[in-house]
């Protein structure tokens, strides 16, 4: 994992972070509801290491048939609050 | 003058059944369309070997041009299966009084053919030769063919800096760089830079590292793209260039065999030097179809280790994207259920399946030509590497294009494409990665 969760930050904020590291891009560089394939020119194996690192991080497992969905990070949010 | 550098990108499946199969299993396309999205590294090159006093201008040509902007001098660097598209645009150009000059794969294995279209041709690598062409096409005494240079690139040579900073303001996803040109391998398919260089050559890391810091002060992250045929050959250069690249802290992709898999210590510096996937060309999961397929037979005797290098790999973080040709003079029906089984029982992450496609200028051409094997003699259109051109050894037409077609429908179908995905959602996520000397 590339992120470690600290306590007192908000799983936005943690998300947000994945989302930074992954993507070699500051964490205010998209908001909400961005489109981050589009916005960041963010491949589908960059997606999928997204979803690994929330997965690891949260202790949660997305469900297979959502990986498409998960293009925002409301959308990534959404999964983890799901638990 | 004005010079204008045109590259012919974007290549269209021929095949009907293909194109709609393609509209509902985008997957299987898309290595095509990142490879035909990519700028031209060629042209870049021949920018920078340009003398300054000329105004250059890098155009991607993916559609016939409404408007043909206005140049002195055109160079056109095409492949294959666009080579009747550039010649379209060389002849516009030419009817227009316009000098042209073509370059590139096709242009470089058929130069008399290129001629028909083009006032000069350049044949292999443009180090040694562009500059001349410019001399010549300013005093209006252009030669017909400039035999191009075939080794040393970087050896005998200071190697070139691309100018990059052609492709400011436009929207690429991967910006591509150069560390080695050829491949040990000799396979009789191949028509990559394998053809222009006996010998395979790697770059300098200090070159590279050179290109890598100028491309960072161009791009912001870019995702990088190796444009090599083999990169990991050499494992001591790979270290090195691996332990330079993590100082760049980048993410990257690339083309290399399967001995990148035979230390370990090497498939966890690649990812901890930001890469995210290696092609790797697998060929066929059955070792009667790779006999003979590469001069040393190296892929039939490395075929016991496809499946460790694979796991090996992907178990540091790196996907594998496993390429099969499919067609191959030993290949006989079953080999279409072979592959989809080997996919399975691999857990490659990415597979890419392509048709057995006859290059001009490749031994494969010349032998299927000589056995009377070719549909057509001339079908540079339909070297897409999914249209079939030539007649099977052991199955029909017929029955290598449903086959490819079953094939794709088994590989990209949306459970086994979320399956691979979980698989690597599993293995990265189950990775420790802290920043450590590997070896």
């Amino acid at each position: 994992m590339t992120a470690t969760a600290t306590v007192g930050q908000s799983a936005e904020d943690i998300i947000r972070r994945i989302i930074a590291d992954i993507t070699l891009k500051p964490t205010t560089s998209f908001g909400l509801d961005d489109d981050l394939p589009r916005l960041l020119s963010l491949d589908s194996l960059s997606l999928l290491r997204i979803v690994a690192d929330i997965e690891a991080t949260f202790n949660v497992r997305v469900d297979d048939a959502r990986f498409h969905e998960l293009r925002t990070l409301r959308a990534m949010l959404g999964e983890v609050n799901r638990r | 003058m004005r010079i204008g550098l045109l590259a012919m990108s974007g290549v269209r499946v021929r095949s009907k059944e293909l194109v709609e199969l393609g509209v509902t299993l985008p997957g299987f396309v898309n290595r095509g369309k990142v490879i035909a999205s990519l700028p031209s590294l060629g042209l870049l090159t021949i920018a920078a070997l340009t003398p300054a006093e000329h105004e250059v201008t890098y155009i991607e040509v993916d559609q016939p041009l409404d408007i043909l902007p206005e140049f002195d001098l055109v160079g056109i660097s095409t492949f294959t299966a666009q080579a009747y598209e550039a010649y379209a645009l060389a002849d516009r150009y030419r009817a227009r009084g316009t000098k042209v000059v073509m370059g590139g794969t096709h242009a470089s294995l058929l130069p008399h053919e290129a001629l028909e279209h083009a006032d000069a041709v350049v044949s292999g690598g443009a180090e040694d030769v562009w500059p001349s062409v410019i001399e010549d096409a300013k005093a209006g005494t252009l030669k017909q063919i400039y035999r191009g240079t075939n080794r040393g690139f970087f050896t005998e040579r200071v190697p070139v800096m691309p100018r990059f900073e052609l492709l400011l303001g436009r929207p690429y996803n991967r910006i591509t760089i150069q560390t080695s040109r050829g491949c040990p391998l000799d396979c009789d398919f191949c028509a990559a830079s394998k053809i222009f260089t006996p010998r395979y050559e790697q770059k300098p890391v200090d070159a590279v590292r050179r290109e890598l810091e100028r491309v960072t002060t161009l791009f912001d992250r870019p995702f990088l793209e190796f444009a090599d045929d083999n990169t990991f050959v050499n494992r001591k250069w790979s270290e090195d260039f691996l332990r330079m690249l993590a100082t760049f802290n980048l993410r990257w992709f690339t083309e290399t065999d399967v001995r990148v898999a035979d230390h370990p210590g090497l498939a966890k510096l690649m990812y901890e030097a930001g890469c995210y996937q290696v092609l790797i060309g697998l060929e066929s999961p059955r070792s009667e179809s790779l006999d003979g397929i590469d001069r040393s037979n190296w892929k039939a005797k490395r075929r016991g280790d496809y499946l460790r290098a694979i796991d090996t790999l992907q178990s540091a973080g790196v996907s594998v994207n496993g390429c099969f040709i499919v067609g191959l003079d030993n290949d006989t029906p079953d080999i279409f259920e072979q592959v989809q089984d080997f996919v399975r029982e691999s857990g490659l992450i990415e597979v890419q399946v392509t048709v057995l496609t006859p290059f001009p200028g490749t031994r494969l051409y010349s032998r299927l030509k000589s056995e009377g094997r070719l549909l057509a003699d001339k079908f540079w259109d339909r070297c897409t590497l999914f249209d079939v051109n030539y007649t099977p050894k052991h199955m029909s037409v017929d029955e290598l294009e449903s086959g490819v077609r079953w094939l794709f429908r088994e590989l990209y179908a949306e459970d086994a494409v979320t399956r691979r995905k979980r698989h690597y959602v599993d293995l990265v996520k189950n990775i420790d990665r802290p920043l450590v000397e590997a070896l």
